[in-house]
């Protein structure tokens, strides 16, 4: 690893202005993504900044508003582990304990979960200097696919790494960002940037500004949760595809639903004609079903990853029953 | 030495130490060649193995995605601080006895991992145990006796007294039985 | 040595605590890359970008200007080329004029520290011309791709090889059924653990040492004796505990030659551990291999006739390739009688990392085939898949249609435990969708009959030193890769002294000090090692015994050597303590030391390539798999896996065990999503050839979460060749994973994936097929054309036949193999 400036403020504010004044400097959550592409010689920052420090960046807190807000260093573990957030956000729990591995959600925290980088093997091999690194081409087009996006990739194949996207997305979410000019809120759908846009990037974060913290509102009594994803090995990997479910019913009858996937495109997406479909029926399997065929509406697959497409309907409709499941449950009906 | 060093400090297997290392060096790192303590192994230096991990503040991490200059001041535990005046933690004596450690590489970085565990849960089940050690790779035992291990360390732990499996329970029974469902 | 006095057994069999636990436990082990000495520097090699090109120029300017940096080697420093076999000596401790791979070293570089050594690697600045690249076995066999060696058959096809055991196509005539497949095994990779280390010492007087994670320090011995130009007896080689093998550090390696190369120059100590970009870019891991096969079947399921055809993607060098590819057809005939059989095989060179010896050597991929066809021949004539084996395991004491010899075999009783312990009769075919029951068996060697370079010296040797403290010094070549090679060494010893694991001290794996063990390879260790230690280990206790039986005035006969005693068997209250014993004899004789060593016995096959796949012994495995396969994600899980390994005799169960677990996981991991693969990009990307990311996350390999219940049952059928009766256990049981899995799909779903690894989406593409009325299989389908040559014609053993060919000189072929050659003289 090359060499690189150290800083550990003690506050947000010394944490942007640091940032802002080197080029290229990175902040650090738990370092399990960052130090892994400074290894590799992906990203040299002259500055790395830890937030890891910073006291109140951490933990679940309850605001006054019954929301709840989750800081940017809290790790996945503790997310994963929270049995609140398992009550009332249990689409955001169940992806932070089939994130990686234990060691890693340790270390890792939900600030970096947002902002890790693709896991496309020529993003992260130098000896291809492919267009999200500045050059021309995208070598997975025509390359090694499998793993790669199955919907809006036109530009660059990478599919969006982040579990805990998804699931925050679902929950219809805010991000809280600190940076030169103060403090600001977005709301998770304005978040990511598709690479048509800036394909350097997967989110809006400008340099020096860095997540504080995500906040939601706790689910409902009749809402129900979850995320499912479809992995080749059960510890240590990425998914194949994935979704998050979040369904509000009104008794039998869905009233909101919110879908949202991540590994299988460049930045997460909200699967808006999926839930068009659940929206304002009379909740069956065969509505499920129907809602998971939709999901593949618009792929376009590359050589190796057809199969994609086939999964994500099949991951989506049963993400689906086990959220309204979920919700049953909670609403006291019998199964 | 590189011109950047810096002198870092920490609680190292319970000891104060005080070292001085390269500013961007790991814990790994630091570990292995400033501490002159080799027991923690490295198989990517990139946290893709498990083999690495140490506990700070009673946590397994990887050690060679930490950066040294995080851990100023925190209580750092390694496979050296395993054993005692008293002898082998019964981690060691059950990884000894039942084959749990075959090339001995990945065994630093899960015994420590499955201290933690047991200070969490006394009592975890087969496949507790498989899941608090799923970020730590073997490539020797196919795991079964590692799981094992844990589980008779456990029990003496606990204060069960436990013998080791006779030649009929070794054979023709079945190694991690339970469900991951 | 008729006056054998009687061994009493206290340690073989039983569950000893390996000699290395509490190292192992406490981190004490110390591992290549944990020693470290003054004035250490560290060394990088500056590895290719390009899968084949020529280099054009190397400029060292910006790297030698960097503060810290001491030494570089380029290609002219080491200009003899090396490889492990005789026959291809196709590789240079750092590249001449071309590269052939991604990762092919052409400059090391020494600094002060390893970040400044890591930075300086980078400054190095080397011009390529990028050549045209061998993609593929398909490219490999083109007349138009450009030839990679000079040392190949034809082309780039490194070695072919035919040979015919009999009249194959009568026998295929005679049969009622003859099925006809083409598979794929996929390349894969060890993944140890450890990744490869070395400390190069130079000594004052001219010598040099290197400690190294090398499974075969006798062989890198010899690499480096070659390299360097130095006598043998100036060069040190000692193997540091491997942080696992499986194969991967059997081969001299590049950065072991550049060490040593480097600290001669430097005068002082250099250290490199490779990265795990390197340990990939190192591979030698099992070839790809394409097989197309076709076997005879009677109607009751018995075998007529048999011809299997390989093709071997070797990647860019020799390495262990010739014997590779022998060993893709070598071992066909040693679990079920196959009378008639025929065996083409090919190594292609291709620019990827030489592929070498992994786990099994050559043999689970045509293990994988044949099982997978005995399931469908099972299917289609009726039969159950087990009745099917069972009718046709090869007798003990056999010799195969291509002239091995059988010794013990295990193979029916293993079938037999493991149909019993999975409810197969009653669960197979009757499980509901998506659950099924599969059956596979294996067979292996206890041993390589030959070592890989042609001599008739011992494969083992073993020294022993008595203490009069009663301490026994064991002094072995062996090389402990976590087998536990240092336990079985040690338990030999003790058991026929009598005494304690704690009274030996080990020296191993070190030339200057420990005799010859050619190397933690070939599954030989137990069997070639066990037997030298029990000889030496005898002939210690022969001496002793006369020393005490004539001053106890007693026949040597009444003496038991047990408990740290040795004593009278009729008055066992009569007799020394271990140590007085010792010192009654070194009295009487003298400084006391023996020696035993290890040849196996000769093999009846004579022809040319009869060489591999002798071995002392085979050791047989069967399995059955349980599997679950969701049909809509074709997501495979493995709730169990029940095994029966044919050990001979365990001669420690919990070693035993742990092998046989190893073996299961790693063959799951094979069957399910290990992979090396290498592809092509299309022509308007330049036709790069590109690999998946080498790193452990994208080599995807089993966690703890993915392994199933394992049922293990050992058979123990002692075999006359075994120490104690024992056969090898850190292979074999590896074999019939891969083809169980697949049975265990096919039960499950009805459908047939012919490759490996079976990845979910070839199970949704096998069920659409049968969806759409096709048979309902995915794998490869079809099988290059290639004229392997007229065929070395054998005759059987059932035919009269000598173990020699008969048309040897008629296709041009001189002299037969090591095993024609005369024999050594016997030891004196």
């Amino acid at each position: 690893m090359k060499n690189f400036d150290y800083a550990r403020p003690q506050d947000v504010q010394s944490a942007a202005a640091a940032l802002g004044k080197a080029k290229g400097s990175r902040p650090k959550g738990g370092g399990t993504d960052l130090i892994t592409l400074m290894k590799s010689g992906v990203l040299t920052p002259p500055l790395v900044v830890d937030l890891a420090s910073i006291p109140g960046l951490s933990g679940v807190s309850r605001l006054e508003t019954g929301h709840f807000r989750v800081g940017a260093t809290t790790t996945i573990a503790e997310v994963a582990e929270h049995p609140e957030l398992a009550r009332v956000a249990r689409v955001l729990t169940d992806a932070a304990a089939t994130t990686a591995t234990p060691l890693v959600r340790n270390r890792g925290t939900v600030g970096g979960n947002l902002c890790q980088r693709p896991r496309c093997w020529y993003f992260r091999n130098l000896d291809y200097v492919c267009s999200k690194k500045g050059g021309q081409t995208c070598y997975a087009a025509e390359g090694e696919n499998k793993y790669h996006a199955i919907f809006e990739n036109v530009t660059c194949n990478i599919v969006h790494p982040s579990n805990l996207a998804p699931a925050l997305w679902a929950l219809d979410a805010t991000i809280h960002v600190a940076g030169p000019t103060g403090e600001k809120s977005i709301p998770v759908a304005d978040f990511w940037v598709r690479p048509e846009e800036d394909i350097s990037t997967e989110n809006v974060l400008e340099a020096g500004e860095v997540i504080t913290g995500v906040s939601f509102a706790p689910e409902g009594a009749s809402t129900g949760s979850a995320y499912h994803e479809v992995r080749e090995k059960q510890s240590y990997d990425w998914a194949l595809v994935n979704a998050a479910v979040r369904l509000d019913f009104e008794g039998e009858v869905v009233k909101e639903a919110r879908i949202v996937v991540s590994a299988v495109a460049p930045i997460p997406l909200r699967l808006e004609a999926c839930e068009k479909i659940l929206k304002g029926q009379k909740f069956s399997d065969a509505l499920a079903e129907a809602a998971g065929k939709a999901a593949s509406g618009g792929a376009t697959p590359l050589r190796d990853n057809a199969y994609k497409v086939h999964l994500i309907e099949k991951c989506v409709k049963n993400t689906i029953l086990d959220a309204a499941r979920r919700a049953k449950v909670r609403s006291g009906e019998p199964r | 030495m590189n011109a950047d060093s810096v002198t870092g400090s920490f609680v190292l297997n319970g000891e104060r130490k005080t070292v001085a290392y390269p500013e961007h060096h790991t814990l790994l790192e630091v570990l292995r060649e400033e501490c002159g303590l080799p027991g923690t192994k490295h198989g990517c230096e990139l946290g893709e193995c498990g083999t690495c991990t140490v506990l700070i503040e009673g946590v397994p991490v990887l050690s060679c995605l930490v950066l040294a200059r995080q851990c100023e001041d925190q209580a750092i535990e390694t496979v050296e601080g395993l054993e005692s005046a008293e002898g082998l933690h019964p981690l060691q004596v059950a990884f000894a006895d039942l084959g749990a450690a075959q090339c001995g590489y990945c065994t630093p970085g899960i015994l420590v991992t499955a201290k933690a565990l047991l200070a969490a849960n006394a009592s975890p089940t087969s496949a507790e145990i498989d899941e608090a050690l799923s970020g730590n790779l073997c490539r020797c035992t196919g795991y079964r006796k590692i799981t094992e291990a844990v589980d008779l360390a456990a029990a003496r732990l606990r204060g069960e007294d436990r013998a080791l499996p006779s030649l009929s329970e070794l054979c023709g029974h079945p190694h991690g039985d339970h469900s991951h469902e | 040595m008729s006056e054998k006095p009687t061994p009493k057994g206290a340690m073989i069999g039983t569950s000893f605590r390996r000699v290395d636990a509490v190292a192992k436990v406490t981190g004490r082990t110390r591992f290549a890359d944990d020693l470290n000495l003054p004035r250490q520097v560290h060394m990088k090699l500056v590895r290719s970008p390009h899968p084949y090109a020529r280099i054009r120029s190397i400029d060292l300017a910006a790297a030698k200007a960097l503060p810290g940096v001491v030494g570089f080697l380029t290609g002219k420093d080491v200009p003899e080329p090396f490889g492990i076999l005789p026959v291809s000596q196709d590789e240079h401790a750092l590249c001449q004029d071309v590269v052939r791979f991604v990762g092919d070293p052409v400059v090391a570089v020494a600094a002060l520290t390893e970040d400044q050594a890591e930075e300086a690697a980078r400054l190095v600045k080397v011009d390529y011309e990028p050549l045209e690249t061998v993609g593929s076995i398909e490219e490999g066999l083109l007349p138009t791709s450009a030839p990679l060696h000079g040392h190949a058959d034809e082309g780039n096809i490194h070695k072919k090889i035919t040979m015919q055991f009999g009249d194959v196509e009568a026998g295929l005539r005679e049969a009622d059924l003859v099925l006809e497949d083409v598979m794929f095994y996929e390349g894969n990779t060890h993944l140890p653990m450890e990744q490869h280390a070395s400390l190069a010492v130079p000594e004052g007087d001219g010598r040099i040492g290197i400690w190294s994670s090398t499974q075969t320090p006798h062989y890198l011995h010899r690499a480096l004796t070659k390299v360097l130009g130095l006598p043998a007896s100036r060069i040190r080689v000692v193997a540091q505990p491997n942080g696992g093998g499986f194969g991967g550090k059997s081969d001299p390696f590049h950065h072991e030659i550049c060490a040593a190369k480097m600290a001669l120059n430097l005068r002082r100590p250099v250290k490199i551990c490779l990265t795990r970009e390197e340990v990939f870019f190192c591979h030698r891991g099992r070839h790809p291999t394409l097989m197309h096969l076709r076997t005879g079947f009677k109607k009751d399921g018995t075998i007529t006739a048999q011809h299997l055809k390989t093709m071997l993607d070797g990647g860019g060098y020799g390495s262990y390739g010739v014997a590779s590819t022998y060993y893709t057809g070598a071992l066909q005939c040693v679990t079920y009688d196959v009378p008639r059989y025929r065996f083409d095989g090919a190594r292609i060179f291709t620019n990827k990392p030489p592929c070498g010896p992994k786990r099994g050597h050559g043999t689970p991929q045509p293990r994988f085939a044949l099982e997978v066809q005995l399931d469908k021949a099972a299917v289609a004539l009726g039969i159950d898949p087990a009745e099917l084996r069972l009718k046709q395991v090869q007798p003990a004491g056999a010799i195969t249609a291509n002239w091995l010899k059988v010794g013990s075999i295990g193979l029916k009783e293993c079938i037999d435990r493991v149909v019993a312990g999975s409810a197969w009769k009653e669960r197979r075919g009757r499980l509901p969708f998506g659950h099924g029951l599969g059956i596979a068996c294996g067979a292996y060697l206890c041993g390589a009959g030959l070592p890989i370079y042609w001599n008739h010296l011992p494969h083992s040797g073993v020294q022993i030193k008595l203490d009069r403290s009663g301490g026994v010094a064991v002094f072995c070549g062996e090389t402990e890769i976590g087998q536990g090679s240092d336990s079985i060494l040690a338990a030999c010893v003790a058991e026929i002294l009598g005494i304690a694991l704690e009274d030996i001290r080990l020296c191993v794996a070190d030339t200057d000090l420990t005799p010859v063990d050619l190397g933690s390879y070939s599954s030989r260790v137990t069997l070639m090692m066990g037997n030298a230690a029990i000889q030496a280990a005898e002939r210690a206790r022969d001496l002793i015994a006369k020393a005490v039986a004539e001053e106890m005035k007693l026949p040597t006969t009444r003496l038991v050597f047990a408990d740290r005693r040795v004593f009278d068997a009729e008055n066992p209250g009569v007799g020394k303590s271990f140590a007085e014993a010792v010192q009654v004899a070194e009295a009487r004789f003298g400084t006391l030391g023996t020696t035993g060593s290890y040849t196996p016995p000769r093999s009846p096959g004579k022809y040319r390539g009869a060489g591999v796949g002798p071995s002392p012994a085979y050791s047989y495995s069967a399995a059955v798999i349980e599997v679950k396969v969701d049909p809509e994600t074709g997501i495979v899980e493995v709730p169990t896996v029940w095994i029966a390994h044919d050990i001979g005799r365990s001669l420690n169960p919990t070693l035993v065990v742990g092998q046989v677990e190893g073996s299961v996981y790693m063959g799951l991991g094979e069957a399910l999503m290990e992979e090396s693969a290498f592809r092509r990009l299309p022509k308007s990307r330049s036709r790069a050839l590109v690999h998946k990311f080498p790193s452990m996350l994208e080599y995807k390999s089993p966690t703890f979460v993915d392994m199933p219940k394992v049922v293990t049952y050992l058979v123990e059928d002692p075999d006359p060749n075994g120490p104690f009766g024992a056969k090898e256990v850190g292979q074999g049981p590896l074999l019939p994973i891969m083809p169980a899995l697949c049975n265990a799909i096919y039960d499950a779903v009805g459908v047939r994936v012919d490759q490996v690894p079976v990845q979910p989406h070839m199970i949704l593409k096998a069920l659409e097929d049968k969806r759409r009325g096709g048979v309902g299989r995915f794998g490869p389908k079809s099988f290059p054309k290639l004229d392997y040559g007229t065929p070395l014609m054998v005759p059987t053993p059932k035919e009269g036949g000598d173990g020699r060919a008969v048309n040897a000189e008629e296709i041009g072929i001189k002299g037969g193999t090591m095993t024609d050659r005369p024999a050594a003289r016997t030891s004196p």
